[in-house]
């Protein structure tokens, strides 16, 4: 297997899937952000995004608080030192895929 | 892809800015200080009167960010969700870039002012100059271009003031009258901008 083929294989699939790599990528620029924004921002149904958030939570890379705002449940999310970590990782496997791929 | 998460990311770091409150409160806060440069002018000058209006734009930026914060959970999170900046101090080379560019800001005002009555017609151009600065800087962390636009136009016109030769007081209060102007401006159409991009939707439960 080639060194370019095999940095991608090598990548975190559990942060490989677009919509969890998207969630961690905006979790990773900020300090949290509620359900909505998420839900906004990937354009995911509830129920995908919730099944999305537990399998992150799951890894650790992820923490959620449930609380409110007024009577509306609100739920916020952020990312943990883990997840910065692994997301920071990917994003570089990524990038070297990319440029070991383009360049001739 | 990688493109994908950078501009995810960037809308994130961008989300404060994106209704506009935050440059309708940076109006409110130029109109503000608009006026205390006026009263300012009009009372005798001493040095009381000169730290009041060092720490009275800090307070009110303070105050002004509480405001932005309750509007914002009325209406803004309501419609896009909340999303929580990182804390200034998460940056810690940043922080001492703009601490050390204020306190040798403030060192330099001081200094012409106690030089004599006239250096002080220069406080439009260190007003504009410390305006640009904050609007650049905010552009650069956020990549919005209009806050390049408008640390421009705060340069040119605080220099042009200063050149003018209008007095300190009356020269810093016109920068500051048309500095909110045109925050005003800014504001009003990005609010209305994204209000008509993101109607409120009933209240529901955020979770499946």
């Amino acid at each position: 297997m080639s060194t370019n083929s095999r940095s991608l294989v090598e990548v975190d699939r559990l942060i490989h899937e677009p919509s969890r790599s998207v969630i961690l990528a905006i979790l990773a620029a900020v300090k949290n952000t509620d359900f909505l924004y998420l839900q906004h921002e990937t354009g995911l149904t509830k129920g995908n995004l919730t099944v999305h958030l537990s399998k992150l939570e799951s890894a650790g890379y992820i923490k959620i608080k449930k609380t409110y705002r007024g009577k509306v449940p609100l739920t916020l999310c952020w990312i943990t030192e883990n997840g910065r970590k692994a997301f920071e990782n990917y994003r570089k496997q990524l990038q070297k895929f990319v440029e070991e791929t383009t360049s001739p | 892809m990688i493109a994908n998460l950078k501009k995810s990311q960037q809308r994130a770091v961008q989300y404060w800015f994106m209704d506009g409150l935050a440059e309708l409160s940076g109006g409110f806060i130029c109109l503000f200080l608009a006026i205390t440069f006026f009263i300012q002018h009009r009372l005798p000058v001493t040095p009381i009167s000169y730290l009041a209006f060092f720490l009275i734009p800090f307070i009110i930026a303070f105050g002004i960010r509480w405001v932005i914060q309750r509007a914002k959970e009325h209406s803004t999170y309501l419609r896009t969700g909340k999303v929580t900046p990182k804390g200034g101090w998460e940056n810690r080379g940043a922080m001492v870039i703009a601490i050390s560019f204020t306190v040798l800001l403030l060192g330099l005002m001081f200094f012409l002012i106690l030089q004599s009555p006239k250096p002080v017609d220069w406080m439009p151009g260190i007003g504009g100059l410390i305006f640009a600065f904050i609007f650049a800087w905010t552009g650069y962390q956020t990549a919005l271009t209009r806050l390049y636009f408008l640390s421009l136009f705060c340069l040119v016109i605080g220099i042009l003031l200063a050149i003018v030769g209008l007095g300190g007081f009356i020269g810093a209060s016109l920068l500051c009258i048309l500095t909110s102007l045109i925050l005003f401006v800014s504001g009003s159409v990005t609010r209305w901008t994204y209000l008509h991009q993101n109607p409120l939707l009933p209240e529901e439960n955020d979770e499946h």
